[in-house]
């Protein structure tokens, strides 16, 4: 085994470890921090594959972005942790079947795919080439994303303008 | 060389199985979105993966849209979330009860 | 430049998503302007993509083909947010300044699908399906003050924000087999791996994302909430045109696999009769007819996959022909819904009592689209099914035929109870004539005529329904 072997599957149960422990806390907060340490997993990952930009990106974005987020709605909602019901054996058993179930069915895939016992070779996509192809390719799919990310936006200006527009509405009925 | 292709899928279909998981059986509507997020982060991690193995770049590619997808889906997600929840006053999908699941 | 031509539809869509960005902007609410100003450029559309119908080239590294048919899946688009942007006339569930909102997120969702059905690189095919769903995800809680909405519309947000991400996983397997996105390799790499597990768990995965939009049985819960919840012409639009551009994007899926896979087929073929079953089965009990509607939907997107299931030019034929035949029938039932409960509210089947009196030619019209979704003869659903069920016998699936044609006679019984509503009983207590504007009767003639003679004659549609299956072979 190599060292980036090792990396790997030290990487690897680091990203398990943690993204278990995520969705089994009740505390969102904890949630949320032990999942911005599996995202760091797969940054690390990513690097390790030769994406230095995508790592880079899933820490930004992702860990960064998105998962601060996460935590500013958490609290600003104030959801009280031990309000939260632990979920019931009625949930997790549907949830466990479903996994088991996707499991077996991935370890399957794995066994009896001949091409996949491939080992991965080291190699890097340099960044520059990587938006060279991003750019030229792709673009047409680069203008429907930015599309999108301004109904996103649009959608999520209006359903707060609508929940300002009540709560106003609300508060003046109480006066 | 760094490991068989196969063991990078299968830790993709563990995080995948633990993002249904969590998607499924959490009844917060915080945790079904994170449980969505963990789902996408495995598809990103294959993908790498893939991309890595025919070094072909249209993997990475993906992985670049899977993030915007991703903060997308979180921005109009938590602004329903927030608005939902400022109506009903849970984040717990059963109290949502005039439609029936 | 002469390729741009190609493309025009969807700058055609783009430039109405302009005009109504701009009506967004302008601060004052002006329900009536926004109305005709819908109205006039979706009916252009219908003309644009007409006159675009015949055109064929690539575009954009060959990931965006036009071909018939896409072109003929476009038309059908436009035509569907026309006949939507008809039904428009008193939109009461939204609220007024938000008119202009509503009709860019109708615009948008078009403009995606229209890429999507023109699409042939498997990475635009996700980004369009994404923006799709966007515009849909935000049009669900725009409904006024129900409450409902915002359930209905974080419903429709997780099961959909789940269904992409199984897709997207899906789409990786693909990818790591075959190390291409290009739809056009796919067909030549794909049938050779087909009997590989990652291939079939692959493309199954992703073809549920596209099951999601369909509401087709493991992802179909959705569907009847969001239905109930959504403003009424925004479930006309979701039941109509999204319908339309998923029946599209199915095809070109499973066209990939080349008929080499028997996995694939018994998928289908599971998938296909557990959606019909539980669809009509539980449509039985419904009270509410937008409730009734998504559970026929779910019925009837089975149906169309023992169209598509078939895999043969003859089965994706009557995939297509079936496909408008949907559209046409449940706009049909849409305008009507929308014109009896004209305050925006949710309608129940016992509120169509004394429709006959109230408004006969509201009656008359959802008689014969509730016929043509049960396909009682001489109406297009008929034909439809017909064809569907010729393709599957073709295939030699006789067993899958008998258990759709059982099907069809269980729903028979709840079709016949909306009709019955609405010519036998009496209302509790006396209604008024309902106001039925001339330009409604005009809609509700056309529509129904096209669903009768289209009926009968259906050989003109028929053939380009084949010249559009041709080119997925």
């Amino acid at each position: 085994m190599t060292l980036y072997g090792i990396i790997f599957y030290i990487l690897a149960a680091v990203i398990v470890i943690a993204t278990g422990l995520a969705i089994t806390r009740r505390n969102l907060v904890h949630a949320v921090i032990y999942l911005i340490i599996s995202f760091f997993g797969s940054a690390m990952l990513y690097f390790l594959f030769g994406a230095p930009l995508l790592a880079a990106l899933e820490i930004i974005i992702y860990a960064g972005a998105i998962m601060v987020l996460f935590l500013f709605i958490i609290m600003m909602l104030r959801v009280d942790p031990t309000a939260l019901r632990r979920p019931s054996l009625r949930h997790w058993l549907p949830a466990g079947i479903l996994g088991i179930i996707y499991l077996a069915v991935a370890a399957l895939v794995v066994i009896t795919d001949p091409g996949s016992q491939a080992t991965l070779k080291t190699a890097m996509a340099r960044p520059r080439a990587l938006g060279q192809f991003l750019f030229q390719r792709y673009w047409l799919s680069v203008e429907i994303i930015s599309f999108l990310l301004l109904i996103a936006l649009i959608g999520a200006l209006y359903l707060a303008r609508a929940f300002l527009k009540e709560s106003r509405e609300q508060s003046e009925g109480e006066l | 060389m760094i490991v068989p292709y196969s063991h990078v899928l299968f830790l993709a279909g563990i995080l995948f199985a633990l993002g249904v998981v969590c998607a499924v059986a959490r009844r917060n509507l915080i945790m079904m979105l994170i449980g969505v997020e963990i789902m996408l982060n495995a598809a990103a991690l294959a993908f790498v993966a893939a991309a890595l193995r025919w070094q072909q770049l249209e993997g990475q590619v993906f992985v670049l849209f899977i993030f915007a997808i991703a903060a997308a889906e979180v921005s109009v997600g938590l602004a329903l979330i927030v608005y939902a929840y400022r109506r009903t006053g849970s984040l717990d999908p059963e109290t949502y009860n005039i439609l029936k699941w | 430049m002469m390729k741009w031509i190609l493309f025009l539809p969807e700058l055609y869509c783009l430039l109405m998503a302009a005009v109504f960005f701009g009506l967004a902007m302008i601060g004052r609410p002006n329900p009536r302007r926004d109305y005709f100003a819908a109205l006039f450029l979706t009916g252009v559309s219908i003309v644009v993509c007409l006159a675009c119908v015949r055109l064929e080239g690539t575009l954009f590294f060959e990931a965006y083909r036009v071909d018939l048919f896409s072109q003929v899946f476009k038309v059908m688009l436009g035509m569907g947010l026309f006949l939507v942007v008809c039904l428009c006339t008193e939109l009461n569930g939204i609220e007024e300044r938000h008119h202009p909102e509503f009709y860019l997120f109708l615009t948008t969702c078009t403009l995606a699908m229209m890429m999507l059905v023109s699409s042939v690189e498997l990475l635009t095919i996700y980004v369009a399906l994404e923006l799709s769903s966007y515009s849909l995800y935000i049009l669900v809680p725009l409904r006024r003050g129900h409450g409902i909405d915002v359930e209905a519309g974080v419903k429709y947000l997780m099961v959909g924000a789940s269904a992409s991400a199984v897709m997207l996983f899906g789409l990786s397997y693909i990818f790591g087999v075959t190390h291409t996105t290009y739809i056009v390799e796919l067909i030549r790499v794909l049938p050779g791996v087909i009997t590989t597990p990652a291939a079939i768990v692959g493309l199954v995965l992703t073809l549920s994302g596209f099951f999601f939009k369909l509401a087709v049985f493991p992802f179909h819960f959705w569907a009847p909430d969001v239905y109930q919840g959504a403003a009424n012409q925004v479930t006309a639009y979701i039941a109509t045109a999204s319908k339309v551009a998923a029946v599209a994007i199915i095809m070109r899926m499973v066209a990939l696999s080349g008929g080499g896979s028997t996995y694939l087929v018994h998928v289908l073929v599971t998938l296909s009769i557990a959606s019909m079953t539980l669809g009509n089965l539980v449509a039985i009990v419904q009270k509410d007819m937008k409730r009734l509607l998504a559970y026929s939907s779910i019925s009837h997107a089975g149906y169309v996959l023992i169209g598509i299931l078939s895999m043969s030019q003859t089965g994706y034929a009557s995939a297509i022909f079936y496909a408008l035949a949907y559209l046409v029938m449940n706009l049909c039932c849409f305008l009507v819904v929308v014109k009896v409960a004209y305050d925006g509210s949710d309608l129940k089947i016992a509120q169509l009592a004394g429709l006959h009196r109230r408004s006969p030619m509201l009656a008359m019209a959802l008689m014969l689209a509730v016929f043509g979704l049960a396909g009682i003869p001489p109406t297009i659903g008929f034909t439809g099914k017909f064809l569907v069920f010729a393709a599957a016998m073709e295939k030699g699936y006789v067993t899958l035929v008998i258990i759709a044609m059982i099907n069809a006679t269980i729903s028979l019984y709840y079709y016949i109870l909306v009709v019955k509503a609405a010519y036998l009983l009496e209302p509790d207590e006396e209604m008024d004539r309902l106001a039925v504007s001339m330009p409604t009767k005009l809609l509700a003639g056309a529509l129904v005529t096209v669903m009768v003679v289209f009926g009968i004659f259906p050989h003109h549609l028929l053939e380009v329904a084949r010249a559009a299956a041709r080119i997925l072979m």
